[in-house]
């Protein structure tokens, strides 16, 4: 098939998305990161080069402490939401015949909810007056609420799974549904029992799905700063909370800029880390 | 004939529209940046009639967005709502001029304390900046009901109305306490406990007291909260009994439509706390019509009839006394924000809110506080 447009022609197609491009990702994350090597004189941005935003981050522990901190967390909410969101996909892809669809739509159902009414309802949930201290007190089996449910990183840990879930979900489903079931077939008639198909076939196959779920679930983990801090307690800060309190109390917005890129970085790495297994149809890195 | 009558209305309709434009065109015009609440229409609608103005509005969310959205546009906007501890930051962008108070008709009847004070002194110099409107404060609210009279006794000094800001480390308080998510405020409060002369300027020895406070309050606390509503939701769900906090009357009115305001008590802590000034301030480049018009808004705003309007719908403190009959009987009440009435009979040492020494040194020890295991 030859090329269905010419090369002034496909130039031109490319504008729009060049100029939404550098209108809404390029230009800000430059400015962003422009401004992460000025300096803040007065409550003003100066605009003095400097490496002490960086340098800051790099000697005072406390930066890199909460940065791996945030770091493991963000890594088990993301094992959690895969150990969650690939047994429903599966379930659905392979186990259910009639309304799929409909069980589609009321898997992703949490992500139409407002991100503020899904915290509210999980602080709802877990609190002292909340559904299981509720519970577990009327049927007498306590006496006192259970207080470790809530304001602390098992709160910050399931909530932030719960929300991930349906990043998780959409990606492996995907990638499921594209595994053609004749393969599966031929792997049942050669012998293979269920759990050897799964491991064997299934498994490899929807890595690309699981990888982006991953990453996805990863990545929103990492850089959240709201759900720690309204369920976290104590014990909530994470590296977001510490990027909003330069751009907001501090007003040091040039530190704020440097911890962000800095996080980018990470997020970036991870990325290039994990896309050699998105190769593969079924993620959002297929080629 | 039809045709040239329906062209005839268009035309007409036209040259209306143009003229209304133009009329509202010549209009003179106030623009104010404030917070919600300090806009409303109950007075707003009636002073744009008294003064054939025009009164245009912006919110903002916060004092960081206030201040971009100010400096962005300079001229934009004629008055800003803004509490004394911006107003170095507004003076140094160059964005401020002084207040002429002779205009303002309602200023004598302002209570002395706000004309007297120095705190305009301390912002700088060079004349009034600052013309207060409301004024609040931090103070610590429990839940009486899960609290009995005797746990707390120790604290409390029933004859000031007063409770130590001892009971946020007090071991048999642990996991029952929270205070807030913010540094300025929290680093200012501890400051108080710490004995400190002035709490928005330490002194170097200082510092690592502040810390060491800061940390014994959040080691005995369940969580911090983060506003109003964070505010209510861990006192009505009971995930703490003793809180610190900084809405007191918004609290006291919504614990009140809740219907579980007879379970908490208010108190005003016994070594003093902070208190902030909201008020006006006005930009530099106004002047000629918009200049009078934003001195007139200001005289409004001080004036006995909003003053009461303002008492009535957020319950802070008023900062002229012909305001106090707005309040509702929730904030009088002895168990609620009683001093919100008169400044003078406010039962502690209040610590009037100036721009703090290093904004960004109070951001780290905070996150260094939060940091700690």
């Amino acid at each position: 098939m030859g090329e269905r447009f010419s090369a002034p022609r496909a130039l031109l197609r490319g504008i729009p998305i060049t100029v939404w491009m550098l209108c809404l990702v390029a230009v800000p994350l430059g400015y962003t990161f422009l401004i992460s090597f000025f300096q803040v004189e007065g409550l003003q941005i100066a605009a003095k080069f400097t490496l002490k935003n960086y340098r800051l981050f790099f000697t005072d522990p406390m930066y890199s402490g909460i940065l791996l901190k945030s770091m493991l967390l963000a890594l088990a909410i993301a094992l959690l939401a895969i150990l969650a969101g690939y047994p429903l996909a599966y379930m659905l892809s392979f186990r259910v015949r009639r309304g799929k669809q409909a069980l589609f739509m009321l898997s992703i159902i949490p992500l139409w909810v407002s991100y503020l009414v899904r915290i509210i309802a999980w602080r709802t949930i877990l609190g002292n007056k909340g559904v299981i201290n509720s519970a577990l007190t009327s049927l007498g089996l306590i006496q006192e609420p259970l207080s470790f449910l809530l304001y602390n990183r098992f709160a910050i840990a399931v909530t932030l799974t719960y929300i991930c879930i349906p990043f998780v979900f959409i990606p492996v489903y995907t990638s499921l549904e594209k595994i053609p079931r004749n393969i599966m077939e031929a792997s049942s008639d050669l012998g293979a029992g269920e759990l050897r198909t799964f491991f064997n076939v299934v498994l490899p196959l929807s890595l690309p799905g699981l990888v982006t779920g991953f990453i996805f679930a990863f990545i929103i983990a990492l850089g959240d700063y709201i759900i720690p801090q309204q369920l976290g307690g104590t014990q909530g800060i994470m590296f977001g909370n510490l990027i909003w309190s330069q751009f907001g109390f501090a007003f040091n917005w040039p530190f704020g800029a440097a911890l962000s890129f800095i996080l980018l970085a990470i997020s970036v790495t991870i990325l290039g880390l994990t896309s050699r297994f998105g190769s593969t149809e079924g993620g959002f890195l297929s080629e | 004939m039809k045709r040239i009558g329906k062209n005839s209305v268009l035309v007409l309709a036209l040259l209306c529209s143009v003229a209304v434009a133009a009329a509202a065109a010549d209009k003179p015009v106030l623009s104010i940046m404030c917070f919600e609440g300090y806009a409303e229409d109950s007075w707003v609608k009636p002073f744009e009639q008294k003064y054939n103005c025009t009164v245009k509005i912006a919110y903002a969310g916060a004092v960081d967005e206030m201040f971009s959205k100010v400096k962005a546009a300079v001229g934009d906007y004629n008055i800003v709502s803004i509490d004394p501890g911006r107003i170095t930051m507004y003076k140094s962008a160059g964005l401020l001029q002084p207040v002429d108070t002779s205009k303002l008709s309602n200023y004598p009847q302002m209570g002395a304390f706000f004309r007297n004070h120095p705190y305009n002194k301390l912002l700088g110099g060079g004349g009034i900046y600052h013309i207060p409107i409301v004024w609040g404060t931090q103070t610590i609210t429990v839940n009486t009901a899960k609290l009995p009279a005797a746990q707390l006794a120790k604290y409390v000094d029933e004859k000031k109305g007063t409770i130590s800001l001892d009971v946020l480390t007090a071991p048999e308080f642990k996991g029952k306490t929270a205070f807030f998510d913010e540094s300025a405020n929290v680093c200012a409060i501890a400051g108080i406990q710490i004995g400190a002369k002035d709490p928005f300027h330490f002194k170097d020895d200082e510092w690592q007291k502040v810390q060491n406070e800061l940390y014994a309050w959040k080691k005995n606390a369940r969580t911090f909260t983060s506003g109003l509503d964070s505010e209510f939701s861990v006192l009505s769900s009971e995930d703490a009994y003793i809180v610190l906090g900084g809405n007191d009357a918004l609290l006291n009115l919504k614990l009140e439509e809740a219907g579980i305001r007879k379970n908490f008590r208010q108190f005003a802590m016994t070594e003093g706390t902070i208190c902030w000034i909201d008020g006006w301030v006005i930009t530099k480049p106004t002047s000629g019509a918009s200049l009078d018009l934003a001195q007139k808004y200001i005289d409004m705003m001080i004036g006995g009839e909003v003053q009461t309007s303002l008492a009535k719908l957020v319950g802070f403190g008023v900062v002229n006394p012909a305001g106090a009959g707005g309040f509702s009987p929730v904030i009088k009440d002895k168990r609620s924000t009683w001093w919100y009435q008169d400044i003078k009979t406010f039962p502690a040492p209040l610590y009037i809110m100036v721009p703090e020494e290093d904004a960004n040194k109070r951001v780290e020890l905070w996150n260094k506080v939060k940091a700690m295991p």
